[in-house]
């Protein structure tokens, strides 16, 4: 799958900058809502501060190997370092908001 | 996840630690709630994708229903899972056992044994009589059978904690719904004969989840079950201290009132529909419509099958629209 990129930009310097890779197997219902709610989310809160790929497992699964993903669906946050992980369709904005420290836990 | 080495982490790594400890803690969460669609397993040809939804969740559930306690441990005797019966045995939250040290839970005079034990580099055969907790004369005695086993990025242990006495929660679990916890029909027909028998008061509604088959054609089982879940905890958290409640069927739960005229067993109705509503369920789960229940009740008469008119009620409510009840008074 594409990623999507907020506007063609990518101060990967920028520490308010967010990098997400979103792990999917497919068309799965908690696989679309993921893709969809995570959308959403950057969209509301990160006003145009990231790049989200979203990497569908069953088309790939090699690639489970760089973020050693375990259960789908799982974002990633690769930036601002550290690493975070979720697991789950993100329909908990207030858990991913905190979950990705974009706001304070 | 960072993948170990499989050396053992040293008091550097702790802040790794505690990052992989709640990792695993998401992990165990979103197999339980459902969250998560598929899993990675490795295979000799590489990562694979295995749907969650059969074997994994089977042998999740059938963890929890086993007589003894299951606790996954860290190389360093850190609890990374603790299963809901070893969470009894020892008489503490089951979340609040994530993260501490397993031998912080056996008694002192046992620890050293269950830390060599645990030292071991090939534990399978380790088997221990130790008492649990710090308080002798009233923890229980239980066996402790120490196994390896390979978790994703460390080799670590399985604990199997056999209580000398399974008696007590095989009865539990015969009594009880496993998913919600709430009683199941055969408690709540014990509870109710019992109720009966010293008294000819009170009522029993009965609550049936409306369109409960679109919800689990639209998304599945395991969103069927996260469902009945949070409606249970609802439905528990609305009903008075003496109340009884139950799921006595697939999207059916029932209440015993042990008090109460028509009034009273009117008001609780009200607020049972109102807290399924304030759920929210539908948006929560993205079904694209609200989530209600339709509620049949029926006061406690002499000679009445109060279960029976309970239902005929239920079926009003449903004839009538559903997101309703029905409650019959003493001339039914």
């Amino acid at each position: 799958m594409s990623p999507e990129s907020s506007d063609g930009e990518h101060p990967q310097g920028d520490a308010d900058h967010y990098t997400l890779r979103l792990y999917v197997a497919g068309q799965t219902p908690r696989s679309l809502a993921a893709i969809n709610n995570l959308v959403n989310i950057c969209r509301e809160h990160l006003d145009g501060r990231y790049d989200i790929e979203v990497i569908d497992l069953l088309e790939d699964p090699e690639r489970a190997r760089a973020d050693d993903i375990v259960a789908i669906p799982t974002l990633i946050r690769a930036l601002p370092a550290p690493l975070q992980r979720l697991i789950g369709d993100l329909s908990d904005t207030e858990r991913v908001l905190t979950g990705l420290e974009i706001v304070p836990r | 996840m960072n993948r170990a080495n499989g050396s053992a982490p040293t008091p550097s790594d702790s802040d790794a630690l505690k990052q992989r400890i709640a990792e695993l803690e998401d992990l165990v969460t979103a197999l339980r709630s459902g969250a998560a669609d598929a899993l990675v397993v490795d295979t000799d040809a590489g990562p694979s994708v295995r749907p969650v939804g059969g074997s994994d969740v089977l042998y999740q559930r059938l963890i929890e229903r086993l007589p003894e306690g299951l606790v996954a441990l860290s190389l360093d005797g850190t609890i990374l899972f603790a299963s809901r019966r070893f969470a009894a045995l020892v008489g503490e939250p089951g979340e609040s056992l994530i993260g501490r040290p397993f031998v912080e839970l056996i008694a002192h005079h046992e620890r050293a044994d269950v830390i060599a034990a645990l030292e071991d580099d090939r534990p399978d055969d380790a088997h221990l009589l130790v008492q649990l907790g710090a308080e002798a004369d009233r923890s229980p005695t239980v066996v402790l059978s120490i196994e390896g086993i390979e978790l994703p990025g460390q080799t670590a242990r399985w604990v199997i904690v056999s209580d000398t006495d399974h008696q007590a929660y095989l009865h539990y679990l015969v009594e009880h719904d496993f998913l919600t916890e709430l009683l199941n029909r055969r408690g709540f027909e014990s509870q109710l004969a019992e109720h009966l028998e010293d008294a000819a008061a009170g009522a029993v509604l009965i609550i049936d989840v409306d369109h409960f088959k679109y919800v689990n054609d639209t998304l599945g089982h395991l969103a069927g079950d996260e469902l009945l879940t949070r409606i249970a905890h609802g439905l528990a958290a609305t009903v008075r201290g003496d109340d009884v409640i139950a799921r006595i069927g697939g999207d059916e739960f029932a209440i015993l009132m042990r008090s109460g005229d028509l009034t009273a067993v009117d008001a609780l109705a009200s607020r049972l529909l109102a807290s399924v509503r304030e759920l929210g369920l539908g948006e929560v789960l993205g079904l694209g419509r609200e989530i209600s229940v339709s509620i049949g009740g029926a006061l406690v008469v002499p000679g009445l099958d109060v279960m029976a008119v309970a239902d005929d009620a239920l079926y009003q409510a449903k004839r009538e629209g559903r997101d309703r009840a029905v409650v019959v008074g003493a001339l039914a």
